[in-house]
């Protein structure tokens, strides 16, 4: 069947990437597909979006929405409902959410909370305890760790590695002889997920001096704003440091409102708060985010301007944007710093970039047909821009419409994971069995995991 | 006859979801289990919990009751249309059960009666109930059952009794397994149990008994004495006994304390679960401490992720009701009975005044029981890990898929839930 081609009419384009800012055009659309107007004959559907202004829709590349745990919050009033969640990513504009990380044996859990949030496209890094690889990178046999996350990528359907922190560390009153730093680590791990989905991403707040010379190329560091050593006065030359041309970040602002974020502490010294153990030593920690406002440090800011002109994505202290209440707040803060054309960029192209995906973010032809539509500024403050940009009116998603601010908000149809990472391999369970020591579930478990339901990334699935 | 045989299935039998069951199948049925526990190989076998030598009578089909005698044979679709009439006259549902169904269907059926008044009464309820009031008020930690089995060196058992409710939560997770760190198994954890009455767990836990009415008083005593001021046991509890726990909690590194219903039994035992809450938050400070809920059924925790997933704290219409004796029927009401067996619990007072207001009831189920024998309406449907595939929450939280042994006709819940609501 030939897929439906929509054409998207006279809209105001921004898309900084194809250079068009401001432009008066015409965007086509074929399947879930974005394609040049000089290969359209046949139209299915015209939309007429003069009026609106017409950008890729954005991607929340530091998301933490599915962790285990996450009932104990909501439980708690700390954390919305999955109808909020998937309303504000619509509403603000988004498209793809990466959930961050996910643990094997939380693989299930994550799948089934996303599976209640209808809107975005997902994706999921692998969160492996380390320990599981050691005797790998002891023998310095990159071929075999490569092969496990080989087939974790392939069988679960994983883009992206996360490191809660860049060593592998053993219980001290077990192990108190071992540790592996992150000099040795790093470059063993980067060598393993050489040719895989996704970047390697480590937290900031897990990154002292030493780790962050060790910082291979292509990592990411997760809310950059938040090193950890940086209250020791090394603030800005610290954050100096990570402005690497062949590394990529997000930001980290910090935002003045009530909610929480995600953290990985070590046990030691405390460890109040909520806590999760994910199966490494440390703890999940969700926390109250501090009251302050990224414009207040002005040193910060220098800083973060160069790592945006680097293609430093957007984040927040939150555990995901759509936590962010004030948005239009948010917005209006950044505008006041930065300019639109590095909103946009720091929301689309480079969060996309920070995944590794080269088909979002931007609306060239290829692209996934992920399209979000706001209305035009009444002028040109920041003020004004806030408000439109704040107000998604329409949000396509794999070319399907899935979101209209003026009928209703999410459309019934709007179901999750229509694009989602899905097993592309079948299941080798020896090499699962790797990792049962530290597991108890069986291998067969984990292969009932894989992501069976949906189709993969580019396909259409939305009934399956 | 041929035999097959099946390694590594999940069994449904309690909140445990243990993945590691092996079965031998002749045609369609299972004959043999290996690793199961007696309820899970009773599940397995299709053999009655607790009396092993009998057959649990299966739902064979679906049927309504034309009368008060009556018992007509219907198609599941008929049946499914009646249970809809059901539903579109209801003032109120009152959904119980729920903790024996799949995460599938209850997300269906959430998503079903949204904007419709219901009563929530999961099977489980007086304990789910508790700890979301205890969440609200406190942030004790949770953890999963893989870090438990690695890494606890102290489980304590509050008012819960897994030998009871969660056969193979001892052997496979909590107390004699060998783990990543607790290499010896059983000698590298200490284990105690609290409940008001000696139980089987002390033969292998350390036992404290006290007074009901002490629970409390007694989490009083240790946090105190926690804090370094003298340890005064409450009356009718050894002061030796509370001791030994407190020591082992201070020498401990990686604790965790499983909480049952035990203490929800009798009125105040919100306040007990309350206290324990917060000296297990207190506790988080010196070392990683964590409380976790220890549900009966497989997956009530499954429904508890779904019922705070979509927003169900905040619905006006909905309230979650934790024990069944404070359902009041009310002329309008529908029963919608979901697993489990509501007419077993029910009062003599209850009973009669579902009679009286004529309320229809209407179940889902995949084994006879008092509530089938009473229902308007019976749906029968396939039962998970054997006839049909369904996902659900181990009781931390954990989700699995349970795959269908065979393919026979049984609906899953999930698609009976949905015809159900299709046409609403």
């Amino acid at each position: 069947m030939r897929p439906k081609t929509l054409l998207l009419q006279s809209g105001t384009v921004f898309d900084p990437v194809t250079g068009c800012e401001g432009t008066r055009r015409d965007i086509a659309v074929c399947g879930e597909t974005i394609v040049s107007m000089e290969h359209v004959s046949d139209v299915d559907e015209i939309v007429d979006v003069s009026g609106m202004l017409v950008t890729a829709a954005a991607v929340d590349c530091a998301a933490h929405v599915a962790f285990p745990g996450v009932w104990g919050l909501r439980a708690a009033g700390l954390f919305p409902d999955a109808q909020t969640i998937a309303r504000r990513y619509a509403e603000r504009g988004f498209a793809h959410v990466h959930e961050s990380w996910a643990p094997l044996v939380d693989w299930g859990t994550v799948q089934a909370e996303w599976d209640r949030i209808p809107g975005p496209d997902v994706s999921v890094g692998l969160l492996l305890p380390l320990y599981d690889l050691t005797a790998a990178m002891d023998a310095q046999d990159v071929t075999v760790a490569h092969s496990v996350l080989w087939h974790f990528h392939a069988l679960l359907g994983i883009r992206g590695f996360y490191l809660p922190e860049p060593r592998v560390r053993f219980r001290d009153e077990v192990y108190k002889h071992r540790e592996k730093a992150a000099e040795e680590v790093l470059p063993f791990l980067k060598a393993a997920w050489e040719g895989l989905p996704g970047p390697m991403v480590l937290p900031a707040r897990s990154l002292n001096a030493e780790d962050r010379a060790a910082l291979p190329s292509g990592a990411h560091v997760q809310r950059v704003t938040d090193l950890n050593d940086r209250e020791a006065g090394g603030s800005l030359s610290a954050l100096l440091e990570t402005v690497r041309p062949d590394l990529s970040a997000d930001l980290g602002l910090s935002w003045p409102e009530k909610s929480v974020e995600l953290t990985w502490a070590a046990p030691a010294g405390g460890i109040g708060g909520r806590l999760w153990d994910v199966g490494a030593f440390l703890m999940l920690k969700a926390a109250p985010v501090p009251n302050e406002d990224f414009r207040n440090d002005a040193e910060t800011v220098q800083v973060l301007s160069q790592g945006i002109a680097e293609g430093w994505a957007l984040s927040c202290r939150h555990a995901n944007l759509a936590l962010v209440e004030d948005w239009e707040g948010l917005i209006r803060a950044f505008l006041e710093v930065w300019t639109v054309r590095q909103w946009l960029l720091t929301t689309r192209a480079h969060a996309a970039k920070a995944l590794g995906f080269s088909d979002r973010g931007h609306l060239g032809p290829g692209a996934r047909a992920n399209l979000a539509l706001y209305p035009e500024p009444a002028d040109e403050t920041p003020a004004a821009w806030a408000k439109a940009l704040s107000r998604c009116l329409r949000l396509y998603v794999g070319g399907r419409e899935v979101y209209d601010a003026r009928l209703g908000g999410l459309k019934p149809s709007a179901r999750i994971g229509r694009a989602r990472e899905t097993a592309k391999a079948a299941a080798d369970l020896g090499v699962l069995a790797l990792f049962s020591d530290g597991l108890s579930l069986r291998p067969e478990s984990l292969r009932r995991l894989a992501p069976r339901v949906e189709g993969a990334i580019g396909h259409d699935s939305q009934d399956s | 006859m041929t035999q097959k045989t099946f390694t590594s299935l999940v069994c449904c039998g309690c909140s445990c979801l243990c993945d590691d069951i092996d079965a031998v199948m002749e045609g369609d049925r299972v004959v043999e289990t290996a690793n199961a526990c007696r309820w899970g190989a009773a599940r397995f076998l299709g053999l009655k919990k607790f009396s092993r030598a009998l057959v649990r009578a299966r739902v064979q089909s679906s049927r309504r009751r034309p009368d008060a005698r009556g018992r007509l044979d219907v198609s599941c679709a008929e049946a499914v249309s009646v249970c809809r009439d059901y539903l579109f006259s209801a003032r109120r549902v009152v959904a119980y059960g729920l903790g024996q169904m799949s995460i599938e269907a209850l997300q269906i059926l959430m998503a079903g009666l949204r904007d419709r008044e219901t009563m929530w009464i999961p099977s489980d309820g007086p304990l789910l109930q508790a700890f979301v009031e205890t969440y609200s008020r406190h942030g004790p930690a949770l953890t999963n059952l893989e870090c438990v089995r690695n890494q606890a060196d102290l489980v304590v058992f509050w008012g819960a009794n897994p030998v009871r409710s969660t056969p193979r939560l001892l052997s496979r997770y909590a107390l004699f397994p060998r783990g990543r760190f607790t290499e010896r198994g059983a000698e590298d954890r200490k284990a105690w149990t609290v409940d008001i009455q000696t139980t089987e767990m002390e033969r292998v836990t350390q036992m404290v008994t006290i007074p009901p009415d002490q629970e409390k008083a007694c989490i009083q005593a240790l946090r105190r004495a926690y804090r370094g001021l003298p340890l005064e046991a409450p009356p009718g509890v050894s002061a030796k006994t509370l001791s030994m726990l407190l020591g082992d909690v201070e020498k401990s590194r990686y604790r965790v304390f499983f909480f049952g219903r035990g203490p929800l039994y009798h009125a105040g035992g919100d306040a007990v679960l309350d206290e324990l809450a917060s000296w297990v938050t207190e506790l988080g400070a010196s070392a990683p401490t964590f409380l976790m809920p220890v549900p009966g059924d497989f997956n009530s925790m499954g429904f508890l992720q779904v019922f705070l997933s979509g927003g169900g704290l905040a619905d006006p219409l909905w309230r979650v009701q934790g024990d069944v004796h404070g359902w009041e029927p009310r002329t309008g009401d529908v029963l919608l009975a979901l697993s489990g067996d509501c007419f077993w619990f029910l009062t003599d007072d209850q009973k009669r005044a579902v009679r009286k207001h004529r309320i229809p009831v209407v179940a889902l189920s995949a084994h006879e029981t008092m509530t089938t024998a009473e229902a308007d309406v019976v749906a029968a449907v396939g039962l998970q890990g054997l006839d049909v595939t369904g996902r659900a929450s181990r009781l931390d939280g954990v989700t699995l898929c349970a795959e269908k042994l065979w393919d026979g006709t049984a609906a899953s819940d999930a698609a009976v839930v949905r015809d159900l609501f299709e046409l609403m």
